[in-house]
């Protein structure tokens, strides 16, 4: 393995804009940081998947507003080629970067950033573009304190601010000319570069005038007329007036005669999805921050040389080292220690049969939350699931049998939906329903919303906050028997949480879960429904702990005190997400009347607590601290926790 | 303000320390901040995403007044108004109540006027109730006047002050100011409904000896309610618990 192939992703970091003092919002709420909004802009990138596109692995909040960017990458990038290209690998290129750029533009995504530093070319001639996305995840570069872009890419609308698709145009065409030319105004500086780029508004045919100003105007006027052609189209002053990349790519494919190169898929750890190759190796100890700061990319100053030299009333800070904004260079990671750790896995582990008897690892005696953290463990049951859910809706039983013993976090949302039995074309299903529409309950969905799992980035940014009301208007609209009841935020958040870029399917599951687990809760007189509830519940805790459960009658601790949050939300008003999630993986397996026995379950954890406390004890005990355990069900009886309102078909 | 330092009190040897517990409960729109002056005042501390209250929630803090230590125990109530139903459980025999509007937002004074009503109506007549204006730092998007607000807790005898949550203001004065208001004696206490109850020096204020703590107990024999007006508590929970089969519960678990 070459030098420039061993390495599987890279990662470059930047800091996003600094609010400065306490600045409050309209609703008196501290403004979302602007790292928060990044974060939740990003997680579409990490969705889209495109031959031509490095795709995005994680996005990292670090301190002091600082995003870190993680990404696949390969080969070298375009700036770091000396060698000259000839006319057709120029042409490979310039039609593979116009793909790319076709897909983004389709996607309604705008790079802006486009330049020879994120074009990457590996050995094979196969071109990535990396981190395409810093202008849309920065919001068009409104959370970030420096100006994206590098000058001599940018187009004169961009220079003079008011850029639409159409300058990704230009910046392509640029490129094509610098491939075809050499590095254009190379010597000059920022300033004077984007004084020549508005000169150029004067020129009829900007990229002979570029051509002349560097002396190359024979070697312009010796390239092939098709691609002077198409430079031409692209340097264009006039925005209107530029090809699209759509044109472009009919256009290069006609002169690229170059077949596409036909790759040999790799067998074994290569082939696996580079998301779980980034998971296993972050498991196997692969630290980003690290390299990050071998390669200087993160510098710590003493705190000392970072104070202010004063702040201002309004809490803007004067003086004090800063750190370097934005650095364009990139750490690069190999998955050696991966490889290691992995090196004894046979070749037919990667690739195992679903009607194989199952080998059993050793790892499952392991608590859950250990099991999660083991590499090993994780390669095989993610090679495993990986398996079972491309065949899903067929192999659900397979897949509940094994969510019965643990649900990597990795495939958490898929399988959810799986079980859920989430099937058809929920897009266009969700798309149909009317998510914007004011209606008289906003203003409790408004209000709500802002302190719902707030701890969670990825729901407190903007983000998260509006697809959260859309999940939840487009809920209620569709459940007209149904209210919204406080604690109906609660409920959808986890699902959101997992399928942060797949708001149909978040859609999907809570529709599925709200008629299996909380029939009838949500009704506009649901008093019924939850006392009967509760009454079920107390008769259970009366059966499994009778001494507790007469004690608690005593100091009449009743449960409508206390475990109405708990019902009505399936515990996800009471519990952060990530206790959340292990508690409903149990749930979606066992069914509806788990949660009966998840209570009698923290009431037992206290048991010697409630047993010597009188009722001010025993109401002011935060009873969600404990963890969130199960008591052996299968001690009672199904019918026991047969109830009249319960869902029909369960 | 609000200390809890009954015990060295009673260290120091102050034999007429009286200890009262007064019920109160907070009402009001959703989201104007009920639970943040609960924290602000039971813990000192402010979150500025709080999250919503389902259902209630109970917390206690004692003040030392003069010779007196006032025990309050609180109910802080979810606001949503699918949530009403549930709100009587909470009052009834409460002696004090914190009815709260944010005053950046019209409708939730209006909504206040609706639970000052209520509890007029239907909570135990020699009441406390204060108004809270609550939200004062965001006076710059102020939509209820001052005077406005005075002016009606002056016509219904309320207590009135503009407290925030978030700067603490006002917030351990208002509950101070429902301490001084509430009858401290026995015969104030008895006057009302349930009253305080002063506790022998030594005795823990333990829940168990406060007669009139709501909810009442829900006891299972035919016994009668404490046969002042929190019996009525007494009866509307006992019905409704019997309603949701906790006699059938209960029997469940003492034949295990």
């Amino acid at each position: 393995m070459d030098e420039e192939s061993k390495y599987k992703f890279a990662a470059c970091t930047y800091f996003a804009k600094n609010h400065p003092g306490e600045t409050c919002g309209s609703n008196g709420l501290p403004l979302t940081p602007s790292s928060v909004t990044i974060l939740g802009r990003a997680q579409r990138l990490l969705t889209i998947e495109h031959v031509n596109l490095c795709t995005y692995l994680d996005i990292i909040r670090g301190k002091h507003e600082r995003i870190i960017v993680v990404a696949e990458t390969i080969g070298k990038s375009l700036s770091e080629h000396t060698s000259k290209f000839s006319n057709q690998e120029v042409l490979n290129i310039s039609t593979q970067v116009a793909t790319a750029m076709n897909f983004l533009h389709k996607q309604d995504v705008v790079h802006r950033t486009l330049s020879d530093d994120n074009i990457l070319v590996d050995c094979c001639g196969r071109v990535k573009l990396f981190n395409y996305g810093m202008y849309y995840m920065t919001d068009g570069g409104k959370e970030v304190p420096f100006p994206l872009g590098i000058p001599r890419y940018l187009s004169p609308e961009t220079i003079l601010g008011g850029a639409g698709p159409a300058a990704d145009v230009w910046s392509f065409g640029i490129i094509l000319l610098e491939l075809c030319i050499g590095k254009l105004w190379n010597n000059l500086k920022p300033g004077p570069i984007l004084r020549r780029i508005l000169t150029l508004v004067h020129a009829s045919n900007p990229a002979e005038r570029i051509a002349r100003e560097h002396d190359c105007f024979d070697a312009y006027k010796g390239l092939p007329q098709s691609v002077r052609d198409i430079i031409e189209k692209c340097l264009k002053i006039y925005p209107g007036e530029r090809a699209t990349f759509e044109e472009l790519v009919a256009e290069l494919s006609l002169l690229n005669t170059e077949k596409p190169l036909d790759i040999k898929r790799p067998r074994g750890l290569l082939d696996c999805k580079l998301q779980f190759l980034y998971h296993w190796w972050q498991l196997a100890g692969g630290d980003i921050m690290a390299e990050l700061k071998k390669n200087g990319l993160v510098k710590h100053n003493p705190p000392i040389l970072t104070m202010p030299i004063a702040i201002l009333l309004d809490g803007c800070p004067v003086g004090g080292k800063k750190n370097i904004l934005f650095d364009r260079r990139i750490a690069k990671y190999s998955i050696d220690i991966l490889n290691k750790r992995l090196a004894h896995i046979l070749i037919q582990d990667y690739y195992p049969l679903i009607h194989e008897r199952k080998r059993e690892y050793d790892g499952i005696t392991l608590p859950k939350i250990i099991r999660e953290k083991d590499t090993e463990y994780q390669f095989h049951r993610l090679i495993w699931f990986e398996r079972l859910l491309h065949g899903y809706p067929h192999t659900v039983q397979y897949i509940r049998a094994e969510a019965e013993i643990d649900i990597p976090p990795m495939v958490r949302g898929d399988v959810w939906a799986a079980l859920l039995g989430v099937v058809g074309d929920i897009e266009e299903q969700y798309e149909r329903i009317d998510k914007e529409t004011p209606t008289p309950t906003d203003r409790q969905i408004d209000v709500d919303i802002p302190r719902c799992h707030q701890y969670c980035w990825l729901l407190c940014g903007s983000a998260g906050h509006r697809t959260l009301k859309r999940l939840l208007k487009a809920w209620l609209l569709t459940n007209p028997q149904y209210v919204y009841w406080q604690g109906l935020d609660s409920l959808t958040a986890p699902f959101l949480y997992l399928n942060f870029c797949n708001e149909a399917r978040a859609f999907a599951c809570l529709s599925a879960f709200v008629p299996k687990f909380l029939h009838k809760f949500f009704l506009k007189d649901n008093s019924a429904v939850i006392k009967e509830y509760l009454a079920k519940f107390w008769q259970i805790t009366g059966f499994h702990e009778p001494e507790l459960a007469a004690h608690l009658h005593d100091i009449s601790f009743v449960p409508e005190l206390f475990a109405i949050p708990w019902f009505l939300t399936m515990f996800s008003h009471v519990f952060p997400l990530h206790k959340i999630v292990h508690l409903w993986d149990a749930l979606l397996v066992e069914g509806p009347s788990l949660p009966l026995y998840m209570g009698v379950g923290i009431l037992k954890q206290l048991r010697e607590t409630l047993l010597d406390s009188g009722f001010n004890e025993c109401i002011l005990l935060n009873l969600s601290r404990c963890a969130a355990t199960l008591p052996a069900a299968s001690a009672t009886g199904d019918s026991v926790t047969r109830r009249p309102s319960q869902s029909p078909w369960m | 303000m609000a200390t809890n330092r009954t015990g060295s009190q009673r260290a120091n040897g102050a034999p007429q320390t009286k200890v009262c517990q007064f019920k109160l409960v907070l009402l009001g729109e959703s989201a104007v901040g009920k639970s943040s002056l609960v924290l602000r005042f039971v813990k000192g501390q402010f979150h500025e995403y709080q999250e919503s209250t389902i259902g209630a929630a109970f917390l206690t803090q004692t003040l030392c007044l003069d010779d007196t230590t006032v025990k309050f125990e609180i109910w802080d109530t979810a606001g949503q108004e699918r949530y009403h139903s549930l709100a009587p459980m909470y009052y009834r025999g409460a002696q004090a109540a914190i009815v709260v509007y944010d005053i950046t937002n019209q409708d939730t004074f209006g909504r206040a006027k609706n639970w000052v009503k209520e509890l007029q109506r239907q909570a135990s007549p020699s009441i406390v109730i204060a108004l809270a204006g609550n939200k004062s730092d965001l006076a710059a998007k102020r939509m209820v006047e001052f005077d406005e607000a005075q002016a009606y807790a002056d016509e219904n005898g309320l207590l009135f002050m503009e407290t925030s949550a978030k700067t603490a203001m006002n917030v351990n004065d208002i509950f101070l100011a429902i301490a001084n208001k509430l009858p401290r004696n026995e015969t104030g206490g008895a006057a009302g409904a349930g009253g305080a109850r002063r506790l022998a020096d030594g005795e823990q204020p333990r829940s168990s000896a406060c007669c009139n703590r709501a909810p009442p107990r829900a006891a299972s024999d035919t016994r009668s309610g404490a046969g002042d007006a929190s019996g009525r508590g007494v009866r509307g929970l006992r019905s409704s618990l019997r309603k949701a089969g906790f006699t059938r519960a209960l029997v469940v678990s003492q034949a295990v």
